[in-house]
């Protein structure tokens, strides 16, 4: 990770620990916009980090830029942080410039071939950057005011965070494409690793909140955390937390390798995983405590369980992988697994 | 924030790259490419083909080159016995001896002890194994009660140990005992003798036949058995440090979920080129979960490699590998088409009967977890 990276994640954990507290999540699930806490993160220049320096950005390469959806996961931060992250990276590349402020949604054709998915925060954005398939797999893209496109009703998420779908909508922009995401499988694989990465970092959240629940809550005349029983499945939610983080981790540090597509594939498939197995362990650990709205896990483990199923589910990616194998051949498999084909 | 989280990135050098395609063709020459079960690290014994591994370099790679190792890093050695576990090699003769005796006489052996052993051990012509667990002691290490008296020119060693992995063919065995000591203290006291397991008297090794059939642990029984002085490794009663510095060693590597690797390979075959959408989803996960656990291992040999001792990475590692290599035949039994071929079977067969084995040999998986929870400050 380069300096620039890793001052960025620290002053953006600094901020985030004061501006990202359980009160302004709870006010967007309650349907107000954060627009307090999106100045902070724009004044900190968070959401230009993969626009170049040329364009007012910070001009991180993209799989530095989106180390920063960790902390997005770890507190739950309740805006389009990747939309914007990724499709002001993009949209630089066609040299928008008044599209670089405010808010910004992505309209993506979803994975399973069945319409565009929902797009998240559609009520609240600025900017709807729509991603078109050609027949060839290229994309292409407009930027358009949201209010020129039409949405269903918003409905709110299993995050709680608004979301509504694509219905249509003549937007005039111009079209263009973009070389970080030339093809809609990249242009997914990335949502789909985002989704992976901000999902290592909600469960990191989740261990440390259990860990300190553990430490704090009495019964039986000593602190749960003294069961072995609490010990053992804590030890499991470690592995894994453990597990998630690496799989995300690999998958930013393929980026722009020929094994990129494979890792993502993998990033998403493992941390969805573990995001339902983590999120059951937190939850058991925390007691009736956890399953209240004023404890802040849900924030957390409702986030998991969304974004498990966003941009392709386990199932999805792991079938990906499977064919993939199955077609390389049994012989074929440890090459396959090792990137030494 | 838990800091046993901490896996770092590790490529893998280009020297260690470079050394994966020699190994392959190395293991295509002396196995021929016949389809293989999967490689045990505690059943393979096969001395032959140890021997030919010692003469490439390839057991104490990383080892000083004046006691004719390699000194090479960690990484090569890594993709060296990964390569082998997953062609279903015979590696079980030299495994410890390569994996942990080794290391523990270059941290804590004498001068003489280093160029005693090493080069046996190098040449792929010395074995080792584990004299640690006893009929009252498994999980309890340092409640072992094998007793350790001094005599004249050495120690007379009594008690039993059980389950020693290959005591019955190998040459050696570092066994744990009790020498004498002022402290109250369990862990005090304790040390680690080398004992001749061909030539000593006072000395039973009694094979102890498997659930699968096979006879590859023992009952390891002392009377009044003699081990010179000059066997004693490192300090007496430092045995409690020594034993657990090769923990790192024992239960972070790829043998850790790769022993169901050949399972995985022939369910694929059975699948063929056309999957199930089920099927392919499965296969899928075992390969997420592989690739992921393999990245984590890495990054464990990468502390090693700069001297670091990450007990908890490796207890996490092992944890998450060996509740997969249970899972895999689990899997392959569900998905695979009906009437698979006689390798499917054997190899399915054999390895649902040595999965039990996978969580509890090495640390059971209640022991790591317990480890894990230290870590996290909870105990
Ligand atoms: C195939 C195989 C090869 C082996 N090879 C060797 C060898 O070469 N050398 C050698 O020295 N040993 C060897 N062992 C022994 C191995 O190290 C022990 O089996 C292991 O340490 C567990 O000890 P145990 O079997 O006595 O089980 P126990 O310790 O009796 O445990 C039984 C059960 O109780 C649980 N338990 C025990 N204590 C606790 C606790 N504090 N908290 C929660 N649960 C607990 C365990 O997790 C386990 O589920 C081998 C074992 C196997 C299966």
């Amino acid at each position: 990770m380069n300096e620039t990276t890793q001052l960025m994640l620290e002053s953006a954990e600094r901020l985030l620990r004061d501006a990202c507290p359980k009160a302004v999540v709870d006010q967007v699930e309650a349907g107000q916009r954060p627009d307090a806490l999106w100045a902070e993160l724009e004044a900190l220049g968070l959401l230009n980090a993969c626009v170049p320096e040329g364009q007012g950005g910070v001009g991180l390469p993209l799989a530095e830029g989106l180390t920063l959806l960790r902390l997005a996961g770890r507190y739950a931060v309740p805006v389009p942080f990747a939309e914007t992250l990724l499709g002001r990276a993009l949209a630089a590349e066609a040299g928008l410039p008044e599209v670089l402020e405010g808010t910004m949604t992505l309209a993506v054709p979803g994975v399973q071939g069945d319409g565009y998915a929902p797009v998240p925060f559609a009520p609240w954005a600025r900017w709807v950057l729509v991603a078109q398939a050609g027949p060839d797999g290229t994309v292409s893209f407009q930027c358009l005011p949201q209010e020129q496109l039409t949405f269903s009703e918003p409905r709110k998420g299993l995050a709680g965070e608004p979301e509504a779908l694509l219905l249509g909508g003549a937007g005039k922009g111009p079209t263009f494409s973009s070389s970080l995401a030339p093809t809609l499988a990249k242009l997914q694989g990335l949502l789909a690793l985002s989704r992976a990465v901000m999902m290592a970092g909600a469960l990191e959240s989740a261990l440390d909140l259990s860990v300190a629940y553990a430490l704090e809550r009495k019964q039986f005349g000593r602190e749960i955390a003294k069961f072995q029983a609490v010990q053992q499945q804590l030890a499991v939610l470690t592995g894994e937390v453990a597990a998630a983080l690496r799989a995300a981790d690999a998958g930013l540090e393929a980026l722009g390798s020929v094994r990129e597509a494979t890792a993502w594939a993998v990033a998403k498939a493992r941390a969805g995983e573990a995001a339902g197995k983590g999120a059951e362990i937190a939850h058991q650990v925390h007691g009736a405590m956890g399953f209240t709205h004023e404890h802040q896990l849900h924030h957390r483990t409702r986030r998991l369980w969304c974004w498990r199923d966003q941009h392709g589910h386990e199932a999805y990616w792991q079938a990906v992988l499977g064919r993939a194998l199955c077609a390389a051949g049994a012989d074929a498999l440890w090459p396959e697994l090792t990137g030494s084909a | 924030m838990a800091t046993a989280l901490t896996f770092d990135p590790v490529t893998l050098p280009t020297a260690a790259e470079a050394l994966r395609n020699e190994v392959r063709q190395f293991v295509a020459e002396t196995l021929g490419n016949e389809h293989r079960r999967n490689s045990d690290f505690g059943a393979s014994h096969d001395p032959e083909f140890s021997r030919a591994l010692g003469q490439r370099g390839w057991i104490g790679m990383t080892w000083p080159a004046k006691y004719g190792g390699g000194g090479r890093s960690f990484f090569e050695r890594y993709v060296m016995t990964e390569e082998l576990l997953a062609a279903g090699a015979p590696v079980g003769a030299h495994w410890i001896a390569d994996r942990q005796s080794g290391p523990l006489l270059l941290r804590y052996g004498t001068e003489a002890q280093r160029e005693f052993f090493l080069p046996k051990i190098i040449a792929g012509e010395c074995f080792f194994s584990i004299g640690m667990s006893e009929p009252d002691s498994g999980s309890d290490l340092a409640s072992v009660r094998t007793t350790a008296t001094p005599v004249e020119g050495g120690w007379l060693v009594n008690g039993t140990k059980l389950w020693s992995s290959g005591a019955h063919r190998n040459h050696y065995m570092i066994t744990l005992v009790r020498t004498p000591t002022e402290s109250e203290s369990r862990h005090a006291g304790l040390s680690q003798l080398i004992v001749d397991l061909r030539n000593s008297s006072g000395l039973t090794v009694r094979p102890i036949t498997n659930l699968a059939g096979d006879a590859e642990f023992n009952e390891v029984v002392f009377e009044d058995c003699f081990v010179p002085a000059d066997r004693l490794v490192g300090e007496p009663g430092n045995g409690w440090e020594q034993v657990t510095s090769e923990l790192g060693y024992e239960r972070s590597g790829p043998e850790r979920f790769l022993s169901a690797f050949r399972v995985f390979v022939e369910l694929l075959r059975e699948v063929g080129p056309k999957p199930t959408d089920h099927q392919a989803a499965v296969l899928g996960r075992m390969a997420a979960h592989m690739m992921t656990l393999r990245n984590m291992s890495i990054s464990v040999a990468g502390m090693l490699e700069s001297n670091r001792n990450p007990v908890v990475e490796a207890a996490l590692v092992k944890e998450l590998g060996n509740n997969f290599e249970r899972e895999v035949p689990e899997i392959a039994r569900l998905v695979a088409p009906g009437g698979g071929s006689a390798l499917f079977r054997q190899t399915l067969e054999d390895t649902i009967l040595h999965a039990p084995s996978f969580t509890i040999r090495g640390g059971t998986r209640e022991i790591l977890r317990g480890m894990i929870a230290r870590g996290l400050g909870l105990r």
